[in-house]
């Protein structure tokens, strides 16, 4: 095994750790380059192992579902109470840290007011509430599962939430043919791992529960790259230059479901959102909208 | 007798005639379905009975049913200012229900039982659609209501009043995958232990794992069914269940069974 190869096994296996970790961090890749016949043990499982297609990209079918309370705040956050006091325990917002490159989505001044009064509205405003279709990256990190059903030249991604999903097409050299909820997603490999070009937004989605949001400028970069055969490392790049003063990443384990019986149920949100929605036209008893 | 019915429409639906040939594989040798497919057609569902026992047109019968049966929305004869008119005002561009008959030139997309009807619904279920129709019948007392495009009575009680359609729930081509006014298009990905369909009309998905678990438990019901598929050859079979009883084919109820 060649150095170059040693050092992109490192850096695969390193990608996630901790800042404050860096000196452990250097210290385990200097071990692992003195000693090559321990790379394949010591870092992420070697990719060589893990299955594939029939044409040779690595199989990222199955169910997967972040771990994280990145739904409800990109951020690292404490817990607050929730919008109603009688769910108590059930309803309240968990803490969780941060899954920001760096800690701080870079806001520029004007979006960054427009944040905080989204927060403020969260408990309304916010476009999951309605079942809306959730965007990207916001899709990945829901709290429910998703499935990646991988073709040679299609990608489906079908979301439980709201029955969203999305197709990825490979290579695609089109353009999208108008802005949409999910976006338009063209995928490529580069090496074993899928990247995915998000653009064609429009402007109605959040990043989260507090409020984060974005413009119809958003464009999103994915990247799936497996750590083993049952955990792929997401990371997402986010370009908006309206809404954010440079680009920024996001970045989580996703885990698959391993369950023997695993399989996608339908959560179809819309009747219980359309109440929120529509309830202040329905009919009075005896009255007469 | 619906069960087998169906079953047989799916397919009809489905399998291209040219396809029993020269099919492009998969690497594990089943048939490859993966692409883009629509359905759209002017082949009536049901044969009409002025085509009684007849299964087939002739080429140049098909090619006069395609010249008479061009769907033209833009002579339909609204009233100008009704609820109708509002509620049905696309035009012919927003309308693609296809303009030819199915490539085998059936006379209905319903091939068995062999008249090409739908055999009767139950006296049990007859009488339950009848209720449910005199509530709405009833509902639509109060001023202001007359029948809409999706022949749905307005206006409603409240948003579950109105049609699943306009509630972006589900245009009822789904499971089983009809023809109907536009939008009559598929995506099919394929894997070894999975087929997704992403049906264009109100993105709804089957998702069909090529797997032997059992259904769901009967409790658990969902819009689109739970799909366990296998393969018969070169036929891949869709069996499923779990249907709620709001979605309703052609009068059936939650325990419709489509093969």
């Amino acid at each position: 095994m060649g150095i170059a190869q040693k050092e992109k096994d490192c850096e695969k296996c390193m990608r996630y750790s901790n800042p404050l970790e860096e000196p452990m961090r250097v210290w385990i890749c200097a071990w692992i380059l003195a000693l090559p016949w321990i790379t394949p043990q010591l870092c992420a499982q070697s990719t060589a192992s893990l299955p594939r297609t029939a044409d040779g990209k690595l199989d990222l079918n199955g169910i997967w579902q972040a771990m994280n309370t990145a739904d409800w705040d990109l951020e690292t956050h404490g817990s607050v109470p929730g919008p109603v006091s009688s769910l108590g325990a059930i309803g309240a917002v968990p803490p969780g840290e941060g899954v920001v490159e760096g800690g701080t989505i870079p806001y520029l001044p004007a979006a960054a007011a427009r944040q905080k009064e989204n927060y403020q509205r969260r408990w309304t405003d916010d476009p999951e509430i309605k079942c809306f279709m959730p965007g990207l990256p916001r899709a990945t990190y829901l709290p429910y599962p998703f499935q990646i059903v991988q073709g040679a030249n299609t990608i489906l991604i079908t979301y439980a939430y709201a029955g969203a999903v999305r197709t990825v097409r490979m290579g695609h050299p089109g353009k999208s043919p108008t802005d949409s909820w999910m976006g338009w997603s063209v995928g490529h490999w580069e090496g074993d791992t899928l990247v995915i070009d998000v653009t064609s937004f429009n402007d109605q989605t959040w990043f989260d529960r507090a409020g984060n949001f974005h413009s119809d400028a958003l464009h999103v970069v994915e990247r799936y790259t497996p750590r083993g055969p049952d955990i792929l490392d997401y990371e997402a790049s986010i370009e908006d230059p309206k809404v954010f003063s440079r680009p920024w990443k996001i970045g989580m384990p996703l885990y698959r479901h391993v369950e023997k019986n695993a399989h996608l149920m339908e959560y179809q949100c819309i009747p219980y959102a359309e109440d929120v929605l529509y309830g202040h036209l329905r009919r009075a008893e005896g009255g007469s909208k | 007798m619906s069960l087998r019915l169906i079953g047989v429409l799916a397919v009809a639906a489905w399998i291209p005639t040219s396809a029993q040939n020269g099919v492009p594989r998969a690497a594990d040798g089943h048939p490859d379905l993966s692409g883009v497919w629509t359905n759209k057609t002017v082949t009536p569902f049901e044969r009409p009975r002025d085509l009684a026992g007849k299964e087939f047109f002739t080429e140049q019968e098909a090619a006069e049913y395609e010249k008479t049966h061009v769907f033209d929305v833009d002579k339909r004869d609204n009233i100008r200012g009704t609820n109708r008119d509002v509620a049905s005002a696309y035009n012919s561009f927003w309308w693609d229900p296809g303009t030819k008959v199915a490539k085998t030139r059936r006379t209905s997309i319903v091939i068995d039982p062999p008249d090409g009807r739908i055999p009767p619904l139950t006296a049990e279920r007859q009488k339950q659609l009848q209720e449910m129709a005199e509530a709405r019948r009833r509902r639509c007392e109060k001023p202001g209501c007359e029948p809409e495009n999706s022949g749905q009575l307005g206006p409603a009680d409240g948003p579950e009043d109105r049609p699943l359609m306009e509630r972006c729930l589900s245009f009822g081509n789904a499971a089983p995958m009809v023809s109907s006014a536009y939008n009559n298009n598929y995506e099919i990905v394929q894997t070894p232990g999975f087929v997704g369909i992403d049906i264009e009309m109100v993105h709804q998905m089957r998702r069909i794992p090529i797997d032997q678990t059992p259904h769901l438990p009967s409790h658990v019901r969902e819009w689109v069914g739970d799909s366990r598929g296998h393969w018969e050859g070169d036929t891949l079979v869709v069996d499923t269940t779990n249907f709620n009883n709001l979605e309703s084919f052609r009068g059936s109820d939650e325990n419709l069974h489509l093969i």
